[in-house]
């Protein structure tokens, strides 16, 4: 190896960060870059959210990862955001036999015989015999329940099998990451963006309304679907909208009296869907829709009838489109959030930010422009937004609503090529092919399918030779310990009780 | 299922078959011919095949004692970068991440900064293969448990081994060479194989384990091949083993020659050499002459001369016949890599295990997965010819100046630009083994994670002044190669 002189040590060139946007992509952003990096910080924040999504959020388990590394404790965040916790999700009416399905975090049953366990379902159905996913998924179990514990390190424990999420109410979550930025330096401007200059592919300012001009090494464009940094630099946009039609979004927040849930419900209608996303006393209401079908009338008003809960303040409406960035990083600009594109109809903003944020700081620059970060940056985020599309589209492909023009087009829409062919796999044989970047993993996309219907026509062949009586043993023994263990957990408003939050409802 | 071939490729996949097919009603039958030499003459290995026996509940001693195994720690480089250079690829990560970042990121900061220390210094395997030891890592979180290794075998040992498994286990064996091959008029699927005393034998699904020939594979069924000798010019090996000579040590010994590269691969009762070169360089009698002048001892047996193309099979599974081993395709075992691509190719196909019918998407998915394996391993055997700057002969100017595969020069500008290796989830090779190549073989990042500079530098020093004691004791407190394989494995 050649021997090392003494070469100079490199001079850091990004001291300074401008992020453009507010909300909880921009605070994200901005507690991160503060706990790591010791350059100038600068949030502009025009007051209002420019967060794409619900008011109330749902959010996916590498929420963890992201609150770790900013130092964010859990159980004061669950106190000063009214914040839930998330086992899963639940669908309702999206099934073609009317049932509603569950979506949960964690794993779902264990190996058999070294093949994946959804394999021991198709085998049951094949044989008359349907198995429930369900009841082999510690979370599912204590999602029925509205039980909650946070799982176990230890691998024998089945506890350890359990996977989580938060619901977050929107405004104080932003308001927790402010205040985690602003204690580490990160400066505050409260104005709106007037315009952006630049030339030749980079940012020269940003100016503000009140004519301050920001210049900054790198800016973060965190200003959400309008994205008006990477607009300015005229990156292009790929759009999805021809597989998700759902592009009107009316929202409101209603206050609950009854204990919450630790899941989210997803509730299929003809237009759309409504989702319902427990804090404590209080839910985030969505309606999701098709814009060509239900007026926004009509969908706020079915928003407000669903009689859950008192809803305050008047509701909001949105746009959605589907679709990426052509790049997410341009020169000495970066788009973070919902800025750098929206995979699906279906709110995963919160993960964007936080795997955003992580795969900047393992290519932090130390320029402002050139190197090769940007195109590998580039190039991961690309990936982790097809993934995510796909994953999105697969729950409309395969959707079990009969006879509505809306959700037929959907069925009959293909997806995108790499969605068919996974669907193709997994319809031949109950594989699920993953790939680089892949957020959701395999369970996530085997409840999807057999929930909504889909069954492999074959089962892995390493279950058979298991033996039937084996194999029923095995299960319920399983069953059994997933429901015990379920049952042991504390009450979900218990336990957010023992965080020091104070959740309405009676003790378990 | 037919497996045609026996060797390590067949062998391997008639064993794990046997077991994975156990009360599947699958009939495992394999034919090979005592006339056909197999081609293996020493054989290195990576940790997978550790998964490989235990799941097949082989006994690592057992196992060793039958192969006249010795150890791998990993493979040492001698005068690849440039003649005088040394530096091992070793099973195990370089130090450990500090708050968060990878560890060459620091180790790079140093460097610039005036420390030579170099970064094997930081890896416990590294360390113990130079010292001339081994121990089995440890089960903590200690660095002793901050590595892995694999075997250095002999394969002609490892290929009856297995088959004595297989035939326990209700495989049949028939011997017998293929002279002719019939394809199904309809849709050109392998129907039956003939052998010279007239045999007919019939299958469901084939398995072509023929080696280069590609008997099934290619002579049949056509398939095509993809030539990758513009990227890895070598096209030969010539082989002999010899006595033992030197000290005993854990790890396979790879140096760079005029026209290629030469082996050494220590078991316990000989050293397998071998010569891989380009014909176009050298002639086979000149390489021949090379590699004789440069045993450590005696050899044992007359040097057996190879001819292979580089490259691989457009499908390794066409219609119902999947080809495992060096009929799928060839990358030089610089990396020894064959037995894991085999073992890989097995375990494809079990979870991809076909149907009567053979619905085409299990091909297609067999064929994507194996893809991706062979091109990870071509770019990561590319990089070794590429990143030089011998200029002392023809091949090594060639290689030096050559355009390789985009997906190579994008890593290779990566992590010149930015010390960062690009990171798979599936496949090999990990961030470590591109980290001891790079920098073995002087490609350098220019910069290094600017997050590094968040730690004051004399807490930087402390910490990998720390980490170098750890790992220099943790070695030293090991035994030697030679009493670990006394008391664990001596065959007798």
């Amino acid at each position: 190896m050649p021997s090392p002189g003494r070469e100079a040590l490199p001079e850091r060139e990004v001291r300074s960060v401008a992020i453009i946007g507010g909300g909880v992509a921009g605070w994200s952003v901005a507690a991160a870059l503060s706990h790591r990096l010791p350059c100038a910080i600068r949030v502009v924040d025009s007051g209002s959210d420019p967060t794409v999504g619900p008011l109330a959020l749902s959010t996916l388990p590498t929420i963890q990862e992201f609150h770790d590394l900013i130092g964010l404790d859990e159980d004061a965040l669950m106190r000063a955001s009214r914040a839930t916790f998330k086992l899963g999700a639940k669908f309702v009416g999206w099934s073609p036999d009317g049932q509603p399905y569950f979506e949960p975090f964690g794993s779902i049953g264990a190996g058999f015989g070294g093949a994946a366990f959804h394999h021991v379902a198709a085998m049951l159905h094949e044989a008359g015999k349907p198995a429930s996913l369900q009841d082999y998924s510690l979370a599912a179990q204590a999602a029925q329940l509205d039980r909650f514990a946070r799982p176990s390190e230890d691998p024998r424990s089945v506890l350890s099998t359990l996977a989580y999420a938060l619901h977050l109410d929107g405004e104080l979550y932003a308001a927790a990451l402010r205040a985690s930025a602003e204690a580490r330096g990160v400066h505050r401007t409260q104005a709106a963006v007037d315009r952006v200059e630049a030339t030749g592919g980079a940012l020269d300012a940003v100016v503000l309304d009140d004519g301050e001009r920001i210049e900054a090494d790198l800016f973060v464009d965190c200003s959400g679907p309008d994205a008006i940094l990477m607009q300015a630099l005229g990156v292009g946009w790929e759009d999805w909208s021809r597989w998700s039609p759902f592009d009107g979004l009316a929202q409101v927040n209603a206050q609950v009296a009854r204990a919450p849930s630790p899941y989210s419900t997803i509730d299929a209608h003809a237009a759309g869907w409504r989702s319902t996303t427990p804090l404590q006393g209080a839910a985030g209401l969505a309606n999701t829709y098709s814009r060509e079908t239900l007026s926004d009338d009509e969908a706020v008003a079915a928003l407000l009838s669903t009689g859950r809960g008192r809803a305050k303040g008047e509701p909001s409406l949105s746009r959605v489109r589907c679709g990426r960035r052509e790049r997410a990083w341009v020169g000495n600009c970066l788009a973070i959030g919902a800025s750098a594109g929206v995979p699906g109809a279906l709110d995963v903003s919160v993960h964007l930010v936080d795997s955003g944020i992580q795969r900047l700081l393992a290519l932090f620059p130390d320029r402002g422009a050139g190197g090769a970060e940007p195109a590998e940056f580039n190039r991961l985020a690309a990936a982790e937004m097809e993934r995510l599309r796909d994953f999105a589209i697969l729950r409309l492909r395969v959707n079990g609503r009969r006879g509505e023009a809306l959700w037929d087009r959907c069925r009959e829409t293909p997806g995108p090529d790499s969605l068919e062919y996974r669907i193709g796999l997994y319809r031949s044989r109950g594989r699920v092919a993953l790939y680089d970047e892949e957020v959701f993993p395999e369970p996530s996309w085997v409840s999807v399918l057999t929930g909504q219907g889909v069954w492999p026509r074959r089962h892995d062949f390493r279950i058979d030779a298991l033996g039937a009586a084996a194999v029923e043993e095995q299960l319920r023994r399983m069953r059994t310990t997933m429901r015990s263990a379920a049952e042991a957990m504390p009450a979900h408003a218990d336990f957010l009780r023992r965080c020091g939050a104070a959740p309405p409802g009676v003790n378990a | 299922m037919l497996i045609v071939g026996g060797g390590t490729a067949g062998w391997m996949t008639a064993a794990a078959l046997a077991h994975a097919l156990q009360g599947a009603g699958v009939r495992i039958r394999l034919v090979e011919s005592e006339e056909i030499g197999i081609v293996g003459v020493g054989e290195a290995t990576l940790p997978h095949i550790r998964f490989f026996n235990s799941k097949l509940g082989i006994d690592e001693r057992d196992f060793m004692r039958k192969t006249q195994a010795t150890f791998k720690l990993g493979i040492e480089f001698r005068d690849w970068g440039l003649i005088g250079d040394s530096y091992i690829h070793p099973f195990g990560d370089y130090g450990r991440p500090i708050e968060g970042i990878g560890f060459h990121h620091y180790w790079n900061r140093q460097r610039r900064a005036g420390d030579p220390t170099d970064i094997a210094d930081y890896s416990l395997p590294v360390t113990a293969a130079r010292l001339g030891k081994f121990a089995l890592p440890a089960e903590d979180n200690s660095v002793g448990s901050s590595f892995s290794y694999a075997y250095q075998f002999d394969a002609t040992l490892y290929a009856p081994y297995l088959r004595a498994y297989a035939e326990a286990r209700g495989v049949e064996r028939t011997e017998g060479k293929v002279v002719d091959v019939a394809l199904r008029g309809e849709d050109g699927f392998v129907e039956a194989i003939t052998l010279t005393d007239g045999q007919r034998l019939e299958a469901d699904l084939f398995v072509d384990c023929s080696g280069f020939r590609g008997v099934l594979i290619e002579q049949a069924l056509q398939t095509g091949y993809d030539d990758w000798s513009r990227w890895l010019p070598c096209d030969r090996a010539v082989a002999v083993p010899c006595e033992t000579r030197e000290a005993s040590v854990a790890y396979t010994r790879s140096t760079a020659r005029e026209a290629g590269w030469q082996w050494r691969i220590p078991l316990q009762h000989r050293v397998g050499n071998g010569y891989v070169y380009s014909s176009q360089f050298i002639g086979d009698d000149k390489a021949q002459a090379t590699l004789v002048a440069n045993l450590e001892g005696p050899a044992l047996a007359e040097p057996r001369r190879l001819r292979f193309v580089t490259g691989r099979r457009r499908k390794s599974w066409n219609r119902n016949c999947v080809a495992i081993g060096l009929s799928s395709g060839f990358l030089e075992p610089l990396e020894s890599t064959s037995i894991y691509l085999i073992q890989i190719a097995i375990s494809n196909l079990i979870d991809l295990w076909p149907e009567r019918s053979f619905d085409p998407v299990d091909a297609e998915e067999f064929n994507r997965l194996m893809d991706m394996e062979l091109e990870k391993v071509r770019d990561f055997l590319v990089l070794h010819y590429h990143a030089t700057e011998r200029a002392d002969s023809p091949l090594w100017d060639y290689c030096r100046t050559m355009s390789v595969p985009d997906s190579l020069n994008y890593k290779m500008e990566l992590f010149r630009d930015r010390g960062v290796v690009v990171k798979y989830k599936q496949g090999l090779f990990l961030e470590p083994s591109w980290l001891a190549v790079y920098l073995g073989q002087g490609v350098l990042p220019e910069r290094y994670d600017p997050l590094v500079d968040n730690l004051p530098p004399q807490e930087i020093e402390r910490r990998l002044g720390e980490l170098r004691g750890l790992v220099r004791s943790a070695a030293r407190g090991m035994p030697t190669h030679a009493d670990f394989i006394a008391s664990h494995c001596a065959s007798t």
